[in-house]
């Protein structure tokens, strides 16, 4: 007796309904966060575009796929930060055509800590309150606040000098 | 003290939401996702049971061995020599011929598996063995390395299914690579067909693809000297890995699909 036995299926038509929704409400937003982090275009679309894949294998345990969308972005996002660190890969360059003053932010948080530098963005740019933040990135709220604190606490010393 | 704050949070502001302006979305992205996962959907290797057939020309305690051996090397992913389980599926093939092994197309289910060229109907030999050698990486991040084929390779998983940690050599999202593979003994005799590669690594779910030829060319496996060479892509799927630590000693399949003729 011989053969093949694999456990995987076809997506039902109604889970690509949910996800195309999904993608049509979420998409250009998570791409635009994960560029602010990652700073490469092909890369933050890659980690997005993974993420839904991720959503889609687990949509039927996901009781809110929009909020898992996030954790899944942001926490990618996060993981290609620690590989460039760890690495030690090319940082990427700031996004041509900034302003002075924006680039100048890029290269700061370029230098913060990860979990500093997506408190900030996450705080700052997807305008979330620190208890969001600490769901999307699994943290208790105070350890975000404190990343928030430390993060803004380098960013006004750096911007400022 | 809160103006100042204000001023800086604005400035912030302004200027993550300059730099967002940058991202570019493509419009085709639906159609990559869409895509993403149809493939991982034909080709994640989630729970996949080969079982070998077993050997006409040799007792049938002797192919339940096999089986057992075979078994134990995808259970526990023993790194050792390359393991080539040929079984050959001809009448006069010498005893000390290394074993072929024909991987019947019979799905579990009674259905015949697609494993068809054509018309021409086709039968799988499964070859397992290991990575040897070197073979260059390159990341998505940018940069290229190379990593030595039989390395340990460590690091931590996140709740995503990302590696992050002290991983500093392949197993990042979308590496791609190549790697020779010795085979222990040739395949001569096998006859022609395609090649084609399935890499099934073990302990850690990967989603790998890859094509790969015989000594160089495709075609007429008569003429193999014992060299695979496959180009991979890989990418870490799955996320159920509880932030545990892993290794692969990269343990994989490769699957001969050839015409039943070339048998």
């Amino acid at each position: 007796m011989m053969g093949k036995v694999s456990t995987t299926t076809e997506p039902a038509a109604e889970h690509l309904e949910v996800l195309e929704q999904l993608f049509a409400a979420e998409y250009t937003g998570m791409v635009r966060l994960a560029y602010t982090l990652v700073g490469s275009n092909a890369e933050a679309e890659d980690l997005v575009q993974d993420s839904f894949v991720e959503v889609s294998r687990r949509l039927d345990e996901i009781r809110k796929p929009g909020a898992y969308l996030r954790s899944a972005v942001v926490s990618r996002c996060r993981s290609a930060l620690r590989r460039r660190r760890v690495i030690a890969l090319h940082p990427p360059e700031p996004p041509a055509g900034l302003s002075s003053g924006a680039g100048e932010l890029w290269d700061v948080l370029s230098d913060l800590p990860e979990d500093q530098r997506i408190a900030v963005v996450l705080r700052y740019y997807g305008g979330y309150k620190a208890s969001e933040i600490a769901q999307i990135v699994d943290m208790p709220a105070a350890t975000v606040r404190s990343h928030l604190r430390r993060g803004l606490t380098r960013l006004r010393k750096e911007l400022d000098s | 003290m809160n103006r100042e704050r204000n001023r800086i949070a604005d400035r912030i502001e302004r200027d993550l939401n300059q730099i967002a302006d940058r991202a570019t979305p493509s419009s085709t992205a639906w159609e990559a996702i869409r895509h993403r996962i149809d493939e991982q959907d034909t080709t994640n290797p989630t729970m996949e049971v080969i079982m070998l057939s077993p050997d006409r020309n040799v007792p049938r305690n002797r192919s339940r061995t096999w089986m057992l051996a075979a078994a134990s090397v995808a259970a526990v992913a023993l790194v050792g020599g390359l393991i080539v389980a040929v079984n050959r599926n001809s009448d006069d093939a010498p005893a000390d011929q290394p074993a072929v092994s024909v991987v019947d197309t019979t799905a579990a289910d009674g259905t015949t598996a697609p494993t068809t060229t054509g018309t021409i109907a086709v039968q799988t030999v499964t070859l397992t063995g290991q990575f040897t050698g070197d073979y260059s990486v390159s990341y998505v991040d940018g940069g290229n390395g190379s990593v030595k084929g039989t390395e340990t390779w460590t690091g931590q998983i996140d709740g995503t299914g990302d590696v992050t940690g002290n991983i500093k050599n392949s197993t990042k999202l979308g590496a791609t690579g190549a790697a020779i593979h010795e085979l222990a003994a040739d395949i001569d005799g096998i006859g022609s067909g395609t090649l084609t590669v399935r890499i099934a690594w073990t302990r850690v779910d990967l989603d790998v693809t890859g094509e790969g030829t015989i000594s160089g060319g495709t075609g007429d496996f008569a003429d193999a000297t014992g060299t695979v060479e496959i180009q991979y892509l890989a990418a870490l799927i799955g996320s159920d890995y509880g932030g545990n630590s892993f290794t692969s000693d990269g343990t994989f399949t490769i699957e001969l699909t050839l015409p039943a003729d070339g048998l």
